[in-house]
């Protein structure tokens, strides 16, 4: 569903992402582990084609993210780490609106955006204004917005941060039942939310990717949290501070 | 042309949802308003000035008309840039950029949308003004057509200039520097003729076909050439062409 090869992104000359290379199959969830700063936004940022990466490839659904960015993008729901909302819109009207620059058909609009009101629980706000609304609705807007086209490649950029634990927890259950329709990719720095709701995880360190594996292969010999940490750890103590954060830009 | 369709709808929606699209008309009429005033005063002590001499009739169209279309022509230009301000680089401020770059439309799309959204902000903003002249119309005898032409004239002129704000505020993510950045390019523009004179040649040919009053000066008066027309469609396309290049480049930082 995914491959990935040899993907470098450079900001001048300061690398982002180097040689990161990893394949995903149809039906899975992959959590991108990485302290801040590691690449995991710049990563997801090129496959969702708003970076071109300056050089390997990257092909969803075996289209290039460079070359095919238009049917990539067809294809790609993608949540960026702040939901992408119009504070001056509806919620009704917003998702409406995404669904129809993602191409859903005309007459399946309104059962698209209903259908998707429902699944993420945001029905009983559908009149209000996006920008009224707390941090955990736009979440959920934002995350109804990137599946309203019924996408085949689910992108979230940190879905559940700045989320309470009741929402963190609807938010997790949400994905978790994506699987079913949907292949996810998704970024995070906490580690039991990649146990909780990935089926594969990628530990990115500095640009590079560490570790990549299921689950089950990761946390055979030891815990998600000692492979983490062993993997990062090292780089870390030397370069901590030096890496230009991601989110900046 | 569907995406198109629906990008103008949201643009039109957000202006008009928000305070900004009622603002700007407020203003702009407030001013028409003012200038249509004081023009018709000055018109009207002219007016009994030439009773009294037993002189011929002041021209309406000439103390009124053409002036107000002028005192227009100016307001707009200050206008032009807080309605293209914050088109695209709002979007990019807000995080918007990105879901419209990772949908399935195409920065043409994306830049048609927003210039048809602007434009129709502007054509309901001119539509009242057109008030003005109707009350002429109605209550006096003017000569109607270089009204309609000069109405013709601020579209275009207005078009021409939303498109080269629409491409500034593609290039940057701050609101205030696509507005200020607009509005010295505008007023450059404005008086880009002015030197022409002292230098002479062919260099003050090329400044006088660049300004933008020397083109608006016939429709005003009445007179519609195509050179003017295509003056204006030009800088209009110029500035289109430049908003999706600066969109296409969104990521060569």
């Amino acid at each position: 569903m995914i491959e990935v090869h040899n993907l470098t992104k450079r900001y001048g000359t300061i690398p982002a992402v180097t040689d990161l290379s990893f394949t995903l199959p149809e039906g899975e969830v992959l959590g991108l582990l990485g302290p801040n700063g590691a690449g995991k936004t710049t990563t997801m940022r090129m496959l969702t084609t708003f970076l071109a990466p300056s050089s390997g490839t990257a092909r969803v659904c075996g289209f290039d993210v460079r070359t095919e960015a238009h049917e990539v993008r067809k294809i790609l729901g993608y949540l960026p780490e702040t939901p992408p909302l119009y504070p001056e819109l509806r919620v009704e009207e917003y998702v409406r609106f995404v669904a129809r620059i993602k191409g859903v058909a005309a007459r399946d609009v309104t059962e698209r955006v209903d259908e998707v009101l429902e699944k993420c629980a945001l029905a009983d706000v559908r009149k209000r204004l996006c920008g009224q609304l707390s941090k955990g609705y736009r979440q959920r807007i934002g995350l109804a917005g990137a599946l309203v086209h019924r996408p085949k490649v689910v992108i979230l950029d940190e879905p559940t941060s700045g989320l309470d634990p009741a929402q963190i927890i609807h938010v997790r259950e949400l994905i978790s039942s994506l699987r079913q329709q949907h292949t996810v990719v998704l970024s995070t720095h906490i580690l039991p939310e990649v146990a909780q709701t990935c089926t594969r995880a990628l530990i990115i360190s500095r640009g590079r990717g560490v570790v990549e594996g299921s689950l089950e292969a990761l946390t055979a010999d030891q815990t998600l949290e000692e492979r983490f940490l062993h993997t990062v750890a090292g780089e870390n103590v030397s370069g901590a501070g030096e890496q230009p954060s991601e989110d900046a830009r | 042309m569907r995406a198109v369709l629906v990008l103008a709808g949201k643009e039109v929606r957000s202006a008009f949802v928000t305070p900004l699209a009622y603002i700007v008309c407020a203003g702009f009429l407030l001013l028409s308003g003012f200038f249509f005033f004081t023009l018709l005063q000055g018109f009207n002590s002219h007016l009994s000035q030439a009773a009294l001499l037993r002189d011929d009739c002041p021209n309406l169209n000439q103390w009124v008309v053409l002036p107000f279309l002028h005192a227009l022509e100016l307001t707009l230009l200050f206008l032009v840039p807080i309605l293209t301000m914050r088109s695209v680089a709002e979007e990019k401020q807000q995080g918007t950029f990105e879901l419209l770059v990772t949908s399935p439309i195409t920065p043409l799309q994306i830049v048609l949308g927003k210039f048809l959204g602007v434009v129709s902000v502007a054509a309901v903003m001119l539509l009242f003004a057109f008030v003005f002249p109707l009350v002429l119309i109605v209550f006096s005898d003017p000569e109607i057509w270089p009204i309609f032409s000069g109405f013709l004239a601020l579209a275009l002129y207005t078009s021409a200039f939303l498109a080269l704000g629409l491409a500034v505020s593609a290039c940057t993510r701050s609101q205030t520097i696509a507005g200020v950045v607009t509005l010295v390019l505008l007023l450059v523009f404005y008086i880009i003729h002015a030197p022409a004179p002292k230098l002479g040649g062919r260099l003050a040919e090329v400044l006088n076909y660049l300004s933008p009053s020397n083109h608006v000066d016939l429709l005003f008066r009445g007179v519609i050439t195509g050179v003017d027309i295509v003056y204006f469609l030009s800088v209009m396309l110029f500035g289109l062409f430049l908003a999706v290049r600066a969109l296409e480049a969104q990521d060569w930082r």
